[in-house]
């Protein structure tokens, strides 16, 4: 399939042939490539933090296969330790597709949690530690700078202060939900603070400004009355990295760290989490 | 400190150096210079004597040339593609000073081919590709620009990196492996708008030799290849102009005698100007893409023995969007040359050397405000002595150089968050070179290069685990030796002259390279990161083996050659899976050393004379690294890998000032990255790679032409060029990315981004 986009509209033909050899040519298209095909993976996405566990574990399909990627029942045993030997088993519910444990986890700061899984007779561990949460002074909306030159666009700033002690690195996982979907998350360290304030930065559309030819189906999309809410979890370096590694595998065409012994593909990731939600009015809009 | 190569090391080089043959015998000689018609010197013409055929040699930069004939009397035969084959009776009274002036044919297109056929069967070094601006085949210009780099591409064993990009990658090496040199000063990024023209204005240039195979031991410091551009001295005689416009660019220069024919100047500029008519788009108004060169050079040719050069390049790029983005890069040097011939025997050349590399990117959107920047800069001293003994069998180059490099690998701001590294070295180089015949038929030519490469401090140097965290700081002061690295690089290259019209070449050459440049993607950016060898970084070293044959029909019209190489290359680096060029602003934890090797066989066939001449050149090769940590440690293809490289060539003179030109290029796909498999944290679906570079994007071909008509008038001549590049508009792969894709029943599709489709071009000049 072929769909080649012709990306300027220049009215002067001087223009047009002036900037032909830059611009008008470029095309993308659809290709086919012979992917070769893999023996699947297993994939565990586990969290602990809040006093809460959940764990899902998948497998990697094929790049031809159907896009289907629910947690499946796959364990014999998934199992969480705090560092004073305090197991929790979790057990897989069918309606979510999730391991859970069936009490609370006390996870406070400095504790360091493993998690084993057992699956087909392979063991699988990680461990991670829960860090010093952090506090959000506040979430506001304001119209900033952004493509093309000249416009400016709807972004959910978030100010935090990290409280604790010295000059250490620190590392957060955060995300942004709009009417509790998931719109977007990002990871960020308290390098960039400006006198101990972190800013955060989530772009939206308003959608009573919106095109009609523009895509819907995006996830930033809000409406006067929704309700944001923006959650920074502190993680710890490893956690970080992961989701570091993650984020820039695809243009480096590497996987992400391993987080697992064992050889299985995901994450353990310990917090601590602080939340803060606002009700979204376009006449507050700074 | 540690050094490899102690006395007992150096003790060798002098024995060496001992046994080198400068024995001169009371032979006599046959001495002169050649010249241009304007007055310029000849570099490259080969003299034989045409009684006894196997008796030659070419001009040096000068122009000038020295052959030991024992007869008295006799005849030369002068000749350089491009120009006409002067004969020139020498005896007794004129055999010291021979002048003799060239005439070009038909000169007026930057022309590119390796020298003429007669000149491959005696050339000793195998390998090596002279390009003259002046010499043989037009190529087909883009966007009205006649290329250099780009019309190297067209060579076996050389290719481009993609659509829009200067680089070129040569024998399976990356494009940051080559070393560009113009009057000895190192030009970094030789691209201007993301590589769409080269560094290099035409009109600026007096030769380029691209070194391949056999690197002498003049040159160093490119685990790939060496190209060694010269730049164009003003004529002496008279002043001259040229004016250029075409789509994108326009250029002009002009030359001339300064005082009588002693001191004279060339000078050249060149500006693109599509921004000026991005001014009157509403949509794009606020983007900024331009850049501008300039080529300057003093000629003071103080006497007969002495020879002062200075000259200047300077070249920035600006990319951009208003009060959001900014991006530009620039290239700056200078050089001083003295050369001076203290008799028939012994001359040499002096350069003062001086280059400044340095980049920009700047985003400020979304209350962050980012910024990288980065530098090299080269300071140097170049001596060399060449020695031509009077028997006329032994040239001998004997030489030093010596360079304070100082590097910004990164320096970047993220709102208040400011890191740098800058760090200095001093490099040293001392290097013996001798190319002489012990029998007739026989060329050899050996070379030994000492390498000395030392760390200073001034910044700070790590230990490091096998995470890549820093377990050691340490800070030495400014200026003081951290580490010195010492390589001996042995260069080898034989001619074996079979009968007239075959000859046989081999040759070996170690290199090392101790500036590296660290790329996430195969393709060379602008604002690519950059790093010295440092206590952790280890240089670059590359032994490479050649043979090769050269055959030609008896009239010298047709021409066959093949060449096969074999090259390991260690100390190669690469990004850490899962980091880029801003994880880290201590370059080395984010790297990992291996191994690189390539190897290959290219074929070339060409007709030289006639009408119509050209060439077909075919090139099979690989191209593998091994690094520990990447690719569970295995041997993976490099991603400048193409197993199957064809150039087709022709060009065809119509008279009456009307050429045309035509080449067509294929290459396999580029080796690169693909998923095997798809999963997904959270929401979003992560990609599964189980080899590094285990796919092929689709093969890339193109079909270029272009036509010219050149009107010579009394007092101006006139030329137009009109080219079509992608004749037959195919796509070419320049970036293939994996995408999510909502209407697929798998959710992904795989997405190829082409660059240029068809793109005609024109281009006006006129010279007087």
């Amino acid at each position: 399939m072929r769909t080649a986009t012709n990306k300027l509209k220049i009215s002067s033909l001087t223009l047009f042939i002036t900037l032909i050899c830059l611009c008008t040519t470029s095309c993308k298209f659809v290709i086919d490539l012979d992917y070769k095909n893999i023996e699947p993976i297993w994939v565990i996405e586990s969290e602990v933090g809040n006093g809460e566990a959940k764990v899902k574990i998948t497998h990697t399909k094929n790049m031809e296969s159907l896009a289907l990627y629910n947690g499946i029942d796959a364990a014999s045993k998934v199992i969480i330790t705090d560092s004073q030997n305090n197991s929790t088993e979790l057990f897989y519910y069918e309606e979510c597709g999730l391991y859970l444990p069936n009490q609370t986890i006390n996870t406070t700061a400095g504790e360091t949690f493993t998690i084993n899984v057992e699956i087909e007779g392979k063991e699988f561990s990680s461990y991670s530690k829960v860090e010093e949460p952090v506090v959000i002074d506040s979430t506001f909306f304001k119209l900033v700078s952004s493509m093309p030159p000249g416009s400016k666009s709807l972004t959910c700033l978030s100010a935090i202060s990290d409280l604790s002690i010295g000059n250490e690195l620190r590392y957060y996982y955060n995300r942004l939900f709009i009417n509790d979907e998931l719109s977007r998350w990002s990871i960020s360290t308290n390098q960039t603070a400006v006198q101990g304030v972190i800013s955060l930065a989530f772009p939206l559309r308003y959608k009573k400004e919106m095109k009609p030819t523009d895509d819907t189906t995006r996830h930033n999309i809000v409406d006067d009355g929704d309700w944001l809410r923006v959650e920074v979890r502190s993680i710890d370096r490893r956690t970080y990295e992961y989701f570091y590694s993650m984020n820039v595998g695809d243009m480096s065409g590497s996987n992400p760290y391993p987080n697992f012994s064992g050889g299985c593909l995901g994450y353990f990731m310990a917090f601590s989490e602080e939340v803060n939600e606002i009700q979204f009015f376009n006449k507050n809009v700074l | 400190m540690n050094c490899k190569y102690g006395m007992t090391k150096i003790k060798y080089i002098i024995i060496l150096l001992a046994l080198i043959p400068i024995v001169a015998t009371a032979q006599n000689r046959v001495k002169g210079v050649v010249r241009e018609s304007g007055g310029e010197a000849v570099v490259g013409a080969t003299i034989f004597h045409k009684e006894r055929p196997a008796t030659g040699t070419a001009t040096d930069e000068n122009g000038n040339f020295s052959l030991g004939i024992s007869a008295k009397k006799g005849t030369l035969t002068i000749s350089l593609a491009g120009y006409d084959t002067i004969d020139i009776a020498f005896d007794e009274q004129n055999r010291d000073s021979i002048s003799v002036t060239l005439t070009g044919i038909e000169i007026e297109a930057i022309q590119v081919a390796t020298k003429a056929l007669t000149d491959r069967l005696v050339a000793t070094q195998i390998g090596a590709e002279v390009i003259s601006i002046k010499e043989l085949a037009k190529t087909p210009s883009l966007f009205g620009e006649r290329d250099v780099i780009k019309a190297l591409t067209l060579l076996p064993g050389v290719k481009t990196e993609s659509d829009a990009s200067s680089g070129f990658q040569v024998r399976g090496g990356t494009s940051s492996q080559n070393l560009i040199l113009l009057d000895d000063a190192t030009i970094y990024n030789a691209g201007h708008l993301m590589g769409v023209f080269s560094a290099f204005n035409d009109e600026a240039l007096q030769n380029a030799t691209l070194y391949k195979g056999l690197i002498p031991a003049q040159f160093g410091d490119a685990s790939s290849a060496v190209l060694d551009v010269i730049s164009r001295s003003g004529n002496p005689r008279k002043h001259q102009f040229s004016a250029s416009i075409g789509l994108l660019s326009a250029k002009a220069s002009a030359e001339g005698p300064i005082v009588g024919d002693k001191l004279s100047y060339f000078a050249s500029f060149r500006r693109s100007y599509a921004d000026f008519f991005l001014m009157f788009s509403p949509e794009f108004k606020g983007n900024i893409m331009n850049f501008w060169d300039a080529n300057a050079k003093l000629n003071y040719h103080i006497d007969s023995m002495n020879i002062l050069t200075l000259s200047f390049y300077g070249g920035t790029d600006n990319m951009g969007m208003v009060d959001v983005m900014d991006m530009n890069w620039s290239n700056y040097t200078s050089s001083l040359k003295w050369l001076h011939r203290y008799n028939d025997i012994l001359s040499s050349q002096t350069s003062l050397i001086w280059s400044n590399f340095n980049n920009f990117s700047g985003v400020e959107m979304r209350e962050m405000n980012v910024t990288f920047e980065g530098f090299i800069k080269h300071y140097g001293l170049k001596h060399n002595f060449e020695i031509k003994p009077r028997n006329g069998k032994h040239l001998i180059n004997v030489g030093l150089q010596s360079t304070l490099i100082d590097l910004e690998s990164g320096n970047w701001t993220v709102n208040i968050l400011h890191e740098s590294e800058q760090r200095q070295a001093w490099k040293n180089n001392i290097w013996v070179n001798e190319e002489f015949k012990p029998i007739d038929n026989l060329t050899l030519s050996l070379g030994l290069r000492l390498s000395l490469f030392s760390v200073l401090g001034g910044a700070p140097y790590y230990d490091l685990d096998s995470r890549g965290d820093i377990t050691h700081t340490y800070n030495y002061s400014k200026g003081e030796f951290v580490k010195t690295y010492a390589n001996l690089e042995p260069r080898f290259s034989a001619n074996w002259r079979i009968s007239e019209d075959h000859s046989l070449k081999l040759g070996y050459s170690r290199t090392t390279q101790n500036i590296h440049a660290i790329r996430n993607a195969s393709m060379s950016t602008p604002i690519d990161r950059y790093t010295m060898t440092s206590n952790i970084i280890k240089p670059q070293i590359a032994d490479q083996l050649s043979l090769g044959y050269v055959a030609m029909t008896s009239n010298r019209d047709f021409e066959f050659s093949v060449e096969g190489y074999y090259k390991n290359i260690d100390n190669v680096y690469d990004y850490r899976d899962g980091k880029t060029f801003n994880s880290a602003i201590e370059i080395e934890r984010i790297l990992l050393g291996g191994s690189g090797r390539a190897y290959g066989v290219e074929f070339m066939v060409r007709k030289n004379l006639g009408r119509f001449t050209g060439w077909v050149g075919y090139t099979l090769s690989w191209s593998e690294n091994r690094i520990d940590g990447i690719n569970n440690s295995q041997w993976y293809t490099a991603s400048n890998d193409r197993r199957h490289d064809i150039s087709v060539v022709g060009m065809y003179s119509f008279g009456r000032g009307w050429d045309m030109s035509a080449s067509w290029v294929y290459n396999t796909g580029q080796a690169l990255t693909a998923p095997s498999g798809k999963y997904t944290i959270g929401s979003d679906v992560i990609y599964y790679f189980a080899e590094r570079n285990g796919y092929r994007a689709p093969d890339y071909h193109r079909l270029d032409v272009s036509f010219s008509h050149t009107k010579v008038h009394p007092k101006y001549t006139r030329i137009w060029n009109f080219g079509v590049y992608n004749l037959y508009n195919h796509y070419n792969p320049f970036m293939i990315m994996f995408e999510e894709d909502k209407t697929a029943v798998t959710g992904t599709k795989t997405m190829m981004y082409s660059l240029f489709g068809i793109l005609p071009s024109v281009s006006l000049t006129f010279k007087f």
